[in-house]
Order: structure tokens, then sequence, then C-alpha cells
């Protein structure tokens, strides 16, 4: 070890470190935004599946059951629901 | 979040270059040249600190760039390459001054003194993170787009000052490395041959490393306002 080596090893550590610790800053803040983006598009896609169930349900509620084509348009059938109910 | 192929391997490319030319600028800080004959081994601190220096330089004239192009176009996109650009050049700053006090311990025999080139670095690393305070304290969006921009310019003042100061005061003891001065520095040195070569390397490895280091900042911003977005998205439609 030369002349001032301790402070030469101290100045590169500083750098090392400083340098460091902006790369994890922006490696870390990146996953932690990853897994909030996989979250908010599984809400989303939650909540369009919620969506469609609504729709359906309410199309349910809507049709005439006399007027309804059991099977065919996925409407309520009074048979199969009477058999539900039972 | 999309980005063109061709970009993102652009960005990958230069990411893994700054991590190969950093190795070697390291390689070559202690192998290469040697240690000089009165500050031995400390001046070697000289070659990250200058290059971080030039770092930070980049960086605030980044944040001017784009805070003129935000007050012409008023594009968004400016203003992330403003804040980028600040929050890197600020690291790079931090690594100036503490690379200056460890060379100015065994140099001048002490950590710190308020030598004008120090007090103005330290002025202009205030300036910056003051930049990053005010800019949290702004609600609207707008408003602080358009502060950021103006701020960002007007404290590039304090880059040009911390240039140029050595080069007017004659009571500065910071040694002046490019250019004349006016003054007597303490613990100048004569950049030649070996010392040279290492130097410029070092610049350039610097320089590499703010870009891509900006480049990922940019990207993690833009990657921050869609997830924001996209969760207002989703919860207005709760």
């Amino acid at each position: 070890m030369g002349k001032y080596a301790e402070y030469a090893f101290l100045g590169y550590g500083a750098m090392a470190l400083i340098l460091g610790a902006m790369i994890a800053w922006l490696y870390l803040r990146y996953r932690a935004l990853q897994r909030e983006a996989a979250i908010v598009e599984q809400v989303a896609a939650e909540e369009g599946g919620d969506r469609v169930h609504a729709a359906v349900g309410a199309l349910e509620s809507d049709a005439q059951p006399d007027q309804a084509t059991p099977g065919m348009t996925g409407m309520a059938n009074p048979t199969t629901d009477r058999t539900r109910a039972g | 979040m999309a980005y063109s192929d061709k970009r993102t391997r652009i960005l990958k490319g230069l990411t893994y270059a700054a991590l190969a030319l950093f190795v070697l600028a390291m390689l070559m800080d202690f192998f290469y040249v040697g240690p000089e004959r009165t500050q031995g081994e400390a001046q070697r601190i000289f070659y990250v600190h200058l290059g971080s220096f030039l770092g930070s330089f980049l960086s605030f004239t980044a944040a001017v760039i784009g805070g003129i192009a935000y007050l012409r176009t008023r594009n968004t996109k400016w203003d992330t390459l403003g804040l980028s650009s600040v929050e890197i050049g600020l690291g790079f700053a931090t690594i100036t001054i503490v690379t200056g006090m460890a060379w100015a311990r065994p140099i001048w025999n002490t950590w710190w003194t308020w030598d004008p080139r120090l007090t103005s670095v330290t002025i202009m690393w205030l300036a910056y993170a003051a930049y990053l305070m005010l800019r949290t304290g702004i609600e609207d969006p707008e408003r602080r787009r358009r502060f950021a921009a103006v701020y960002g310019i007007v404290a590039f003042a304090s880059v040009l000052y911390t240039v140029i100061i050595i080069r007017v005061r004659p009571d500065t003891i910071h040694p002046v490395v490019v250019g004349p001065t006016q003054a007597d520095p303490e613990g100048a040195f004569e950049v030649s041959g070996r010392i040279r070569d290492t130097l410029f390397f070092n610049l350039f490895t610097f320089a590499v490393i703010t870009v891509v280091l900006i480049w990922h900042r940019i990207r993690l911003e833009n990657l921050s306002e869609w997830v924001a977005r996209r969760k207002m998205e989703v919860l207005a439609d709760l």
C-alpha cells in the first residue's frame, strides 16, 4: 500500500456506495411498480368479469320467461330455475 | 407500458457497455496509472471526482434542455427528462463532494474548508435538492411542471458559477485541471501521459453511465405515471 492509500479506498468506496445506492433505488422502485401494475391489472380483470356477470344478471331479470329461448340465449329458463330453486 | 424493441435493445446494449466501461475504468485507475509523486494514492480519487462532476454537469444541462423544451411545447416528456436529470445529477454531485473530501483530508489536511469552489458546489447541491423538495410541494400538475422547468433553468446558474469560480477567484485553493487560473492552488499536478489517458477514459465512462441512468430513470417515471393513471381508471370503474 502506497502513501494515502486509505484515503483512495475511502473515496472509491464512497463512490461505489452512492452509485450502487442510485442503481439499487432504480431497480427496487422498478420492481415495486411492476408488482403494483400487475395488481392493478388483476383488479381490472376481476372487475371486468364482475361486470359481465352483472350484465348477464340484468338481462336475466329483464327477460320475460315465456319469451325466452331456454338453452340458446343464456337467458333464464323457468324450468331449470325452478329445478335449481328446488 | 410498451416501448419499441429497437429502443429497448439500445438501452440494454448501453447498460452493458456502461458496466464494461466502469470495470475497465476502475482497472485503469488502479493498475494502468501509477500513484502521483507527491499526492501518492490519494491522487487516484481525482479520476472519479472529475468524472462524477462531469456526470452532474451533463445531467443539469439536460434539465435545462428539458425545461426550455417543456416551456416551448408543454409536452410532459420534457418535464420527465428534467426531473430524471436532476435526480441523477444530484447523485453525481454527492459523489463529487464526498470524493473531494476524501482527497482533501491528506492533501489540504482538512475534510472541508469554505473555499469559494467548495462553497459554490454546496450551493449547487442545495439548489437542486430544493428543486426536488419544492416540486413535491406543488399539487397542481401543470403548475408543478411549469415551476420545475423555470427552476431547472435558473438553478443552472449555480453550475456555471461552480465551473467558472476557480478560474476567476484568486483566493481559491482548489486545483484547476483544464484552462488558466488566477489562483495558486494547493494539490495541483501535471496532467500528462497515463494520467491524461486515464482521466479521459473515466470522463467518457461517466458520461455513458450518466446517459444510461437518466434513460432508466425516465422509463421508471413513465411506468410510475402509467400505473397511477391505470389505478385512477380502475377506481373510476368500481
